[in-house]
Parts: structure tokens; C-alpha cells; sequence
């Protein structure tokens, strides 16, 4: 009789590698303990799903899901999955961690639930936010739209502790933590204006509209926010979180432009040989006769860049009298910003962009703004 | 080309005995035995006279339909290759894994012999077409279609933790 449940991990996990989208690969974890293990002892990178809003009017339980496929030229392939969620019918979802997504009903109770294990936890009511919109003309539906604008998850290694729900008021910018079974929201205070916060290695950091960085001590009691010093380059519009490495190098560029970057470029000292006659028809800087010789030296600061085809040009000027020794020196700044067009350094970063085959101008800050 | 496939200057076929674990005899060629890299790899070090193998895990139903399958790649790969050094349009390979396809469309208790036979036996393509299946069979159901599928019991204790 055949044993599907026993057959041996690599097969398993063979078969795991095959299965061609994230919604088959969650399912298959979670049919029975065998197939679990395999898919925790040979994890499979996995394509994260987007969770579609559900419309108002719908009254199916369905919910889609948009997922990405795996495999070489199907990978930008998009695929939506749907889902029977009669659970979390009509439920706003306002976050998500792992397979687990936090939802708001219609009565304003929120939720913990995993989508695929069906597990269902309950958070406090938004109702006990004590940051309410005290506004009549804001109806529950509004409110329940209005109220939160994400909540982070954070789910514990130790099954013994609890996850913990950490919520954004959207108007007063406050933020809020409860955990499964909890009464009422707690809100933090001494922390001003939260744009947004992340859970990452276990730690939850919260950025602030004074574009500070927060660490929030959620365990202790009452929950505390210390400020953490990062680069301001790094917080530079305040939405730092959830950016990935493309997005991160255009916030770094961003940052550095914005920082008024200049060139600095390389110097020569320029050592000169030449004979007296020579020197009489070109221009020196400070000469000095070397003893015992007809020759006198000429010192002067020469940038590389103006260095290339300088020896041929002196000896043409000199008919072959003179001899130019270059060794670099040091760095030097140029004064002028390269961001304003017309500029010594402008002409410099557009010569070299040209030569590299990039576009001839500097990316404008502007480009880097979030569009809202 | 010494090896090329000609039939009518082929000597006699070597053969060898496989033996299923429920003790019946398979004669089969030599190369379609070889499709087995376990078979390969002890096959140098056997005595010619004693070309037989015991085949404790593969029960004769199932050694039967992969004698089969074995049978068919060797034969469509001397096809394939005859017709790609005659240089003539072939569609071969598409006819192959056609058969494959209806080979491998089996009951899951089947599919079930017939991978752990070529895992046992080591035969790569038969492996791959096996798992595909089951991964093709896991497609689009929920947990509880793919335990009834397959024949599973649940016993997931629901476990919350396991988030990621």
C-alpha cells in the first residue's frame, strides 16, 4: 500500500522544488507532518503573494491573491490565486507576517488569522484605541477604513511567548501594541509621530516624522521607544522600511546627491627638466636651477585629467628641450557643485558619463521622490 | 559509428534476469537494463555468466511497467539518433514524451510503486517524470483534496508557530 506520507525527504523535497507556485507549496506543508518537515528541512525560496482588497460589494467568501511563479522565462508570469476565506469574509486586511495576515471585521474586532492553517487568534477591538476620531460624520465603515493604517505582526521563535500586534494610528500617528487575547489596545507615548514601522531579526524599529530612527521595547512594561542614531542619509525620507536593494540604492544616490556632493580628483606634481631657453617661452610656477647642471627645475600641481598628452605638447612647445616627470600627489576638491549645469565639474561628470556610455546628465534628486 | 543501430548485422542480444522482490524472472536486454544506474554501476563487477539481479524492493507488477518504460527509451533513442544522423525531420522526442505523459497517467498508488522504484533503481528520467507527476497531481488542491489524493491521514496538530 502506498505510504505518501513515509516516503523518504529527498524525494519530498524533489517534489516540493517542482511545485510551481507559493499557494502549492503552503498547501503542500501543511498536509500532514512528513511533508512539514520536509519543507522546513529543504526550504524552497518562495515568491511572496499579494493579497487582493475583496470588493465591497462581493458576496462571495472568495479572496485573490496575486502570485508570482517560479522558472526562468515564466518568472515575471503573473498568476492570481484564489482562496475560499469564508472566515475572513469582508474583513480589511491591514497586515501581514508569514502566512499569518491581521484583519478588521465589519464590527471593528481584529483578528490574527493563518490563511492556510486556519488558525484564528483574537486582537483587541479598534474600538479601544484611546486615540478615537471623535467625528459624527465619520460612519463605522469610514472608521474602520480610516483607523489603522498597518499593523506589524511579530510572531516569536519561543512558542512560549506570544506575538505581539503593533498598530499605526493613521491620523494621530501614534502607535498601539495588543497581543492575542488582550482587552484593549496599549499605546505607546513617548514616541512622536510614527511613519512607519518593521519588525526585522527580532527587533522592532519604528522611524518618526523627525526623521529619527526608534528601537521599540515592546516586552517591557510599559512599552518603551529608544532612539537609535543611524545615517541621515539612511532615514533621508523617512520611509527607509520595506525598501529592497533597488530601492535602497536609489535612497542612498538620493542621499548623496542631496548631501552637496563634489568631485575630488587626483593631482600630479609635475617636475620639469629643461634648459634655460627653454624656460623663457613656457610659464613656470617656482624654478630652480639643479646644481652643477644647465638645467633648471620647474615644480607645479597638474590635475590627471588634464594630464593626457601634456608631455607631448611640452616638448612640442619646448622643440624636445624639456622633460616632464608626473607622480601623483594628492586629492583635491573641486569647488564647483556638479548638479549645476554649465559648471567645471558638470562638464567633467558628463564627459566621463559619456565615455562610460551612461546618460550624459546627473539623475536630479527629484527622480528619487516618492510620488505621492 | 561501430555502435550505430543495424539490425540485421546485430549480434545475438546478451540479456540479463531480474528478479522481483515476489521472486518472478525478467529477461530482459542488457542496454535496457542499463537504463538503471544501479544496475550500471555493479554491472562491471559481476561474472558474465551471473547477469542476475535481485530486486528485493520492486514488486513485479511494477517491474513490469518499468521494463516498459526502459524498453521504450531505448528504442526511441536509437530512433532519435538514427534520425538526426540520416539528418530527416523527426518528431521523436515529441512522440516520446507524449508516451511518457499517458506511461505516468496511473492511479496514485501506481505512481507511488513506480517512484520509489526509480528511486530505488536509480533511473533518472523515470525519477523526474514520476515526481513532476506528483507535483502536477499536488497543483491547484487544497491540503484536504491532496490527503485524500494521495491517501494520507491528517495528523497535523494545528500548530500556530508554524508561520515561517
Amino acid at each position: 500500500m502506498a505510504d505518501w506520507s513515509g516516503i523518504p525527504e529527498e524525494l519530498l523535497s524533489l517534489i516540493c522544488q517542482r511545485l510551481d507556485s507559493f499557494v502549492d507549496y503552503l498547501q503542500f506543508k501543511v498536509v500532514c507532518k512528513s511533508w512539514r518537515c520536509v519543507s522546513y528541512n529543504y526550504p524552497v525560496p518562495q515568491l511572496p503573494l499579494l493579497m487582493l482588497p475583496q470588493e465591497n460589494t462581493s458576496s462571495a467568501s472568495r479572496r485573490s491573491f496575486l502570485g508570482l511563479t517560479r522558472g526562468g522565462e515564466e518568472l515575471d508570469k503573473t498568476k492570481v490565486y484564489e482562496l475560499d476565506l469564508p472566515e475572513i469574509h469582508q474583513h480589511r486586511c491591514v497586515g501581514a507576517a508569514g502566512n499569518w495576515i491581521v484583519t478588521v471585521d465589519m464590527e471593528l474586532d481584529m483578528h490574527i488569522f493563518n490563511l492556510f492553517s486556519k488558525v484564528h487568534m483574537n486582537l483587541p477591538s479598534q474600538s479601544t484605541f484611546n486615540t478615537q476620531i471623535h467625528d459624527p460624520t465619520i460612519n463605522q465603515t469610514q472608521s474602520r477604513e480610516l483607523m489603522v493604517s498597518k499593523v506589524v505582526l511579530t510572531y516569536p521563535k519561543d512558542p512560549s511567548e506570544d506575538f505581539i500586534a503593533v498598530a499605526i494610528h493613521t491620523v494621530l500617528k501614534k502607535i498601539a501594541i495588543a497581543r492575542p487575547g488582550d482587552k484593549t489596545w496599549t499605546t505607546i507615548q513617548n514616541i512622536p509621530c510614527v511613519m512607519d514601522v518593521i519588525y526585522f531579526k527580532q527587533q522592532l524599529y519604528g522611524i518618526c516624522a523627525n526623521r529619527k530612527l526608534y528601537i521599540l521595547d515592546i516586552k517591557s512594561d510599559p512599552p518603551k521607544a529608544s532612539e537609535v542614531n543611524v545615517s541621515y542619509s539612511l532615514i533621508l525620507h523617512g520611509y527607509v522600511f520595506g525598501v529592497r536593494s533597488f530601492q535602497l540604492q536609489g535612497v542612498i544616490y538620493a542621499s548623496q546627491i542631496t548631501g552637496k556632493p563634489r568631485l575630488v580628483e587626483p593631482i600630479y606634481l609635475v617636475e620639469i627638466q629643461a634648459p634655460k631657453q627653454a624656460l623663457e617661452r613656457g610659464s613656470s610656477l617656482g624654478e630652480v636651477q639643479i646644481q652643477g647642471t644647465p638645467l633648471y627645475k620647474i615644480q607645479a600641481y597638474l590635475p590627471v585629467i588634464e594630464s593626457f598628452g601634456f608631455s607631448s605638447q611640452l616638448s612640442a612647445e619646448t622643440s624636445g628641450h624639456a622633460f616632464a616627470e608626473c607622480v601623483f600627489d594628492h586629492w583635491e576638491m573641486l569647488t564647483s557643485d556638479p548638479l549645476e549645469a554649465g559648471s567645471v565639474a558638470a562638464t567633467l561628470v558628463s564627459e566621463i558619463h559619456r565615455r562610460k556610455g551612461l546618460k550624459e546628465q546627473m539623475t536630479p534628486r527629484s527622480e528619487f521622490e516618492d510620488k505621492l | 559509428m561501430k555502435d550505430s543501430f543495424n539490425p540485421s548485422i546485430e549480434p545475438p542480444k546478451k540479456t540479463v534476469t531480474l528478479v522481483s522482490s515476489d521472486g518472478y524472472d525478467f529477461e530482459v536486454e542488457e542496454e535496457v537494463a542499463l537504463e538503471s544506474q544501479v544496475i550500471k554501476d555493479g554491472f562491471e563487477d559481476k561474472a558474465v555468466d551471473d547477469r542476475e539481479y535481485l530486486l528485493f524492493n520492486v514488486h513485479s507488477d511494477t517491474l513490469e511497467l518499468i521494463i516498459k518504460y526502459c524498453e521504450k527509451h531505448v528504442s526511441s533513442r536509437k530512433s532519435i539518433s538514427a534520425a538526426a544522423a540520416s539528418s530527416s525531420s523527426s518528431n521523436g522526442e515529441e512522440a516520446l514524451k507524449e508516451w511518457d505523459e499517458h506511461f505516468i497517467s496511473v492511479d496514485t498508488n501506481t505512481l507511488y510503486d513506480i517512484l520509489m522504484a526509480a528511486d530505488y533503481l536509480n533511473i533518472k528520467s523515470l525519477l523526474d517524470l514520476a515526481i513532476q507527476k506528483v507535483a502536477d497531481t499536488i497543483h491547484g488542491r487544497s491540503p484536504e483534496q491532496i490527503r485524500k489524493k494521495f491517501n494520507i491521514e491528517n495528523d497535523s496538530i494545528i500548530d500556530p508557530w508554524a508561520s515561517e
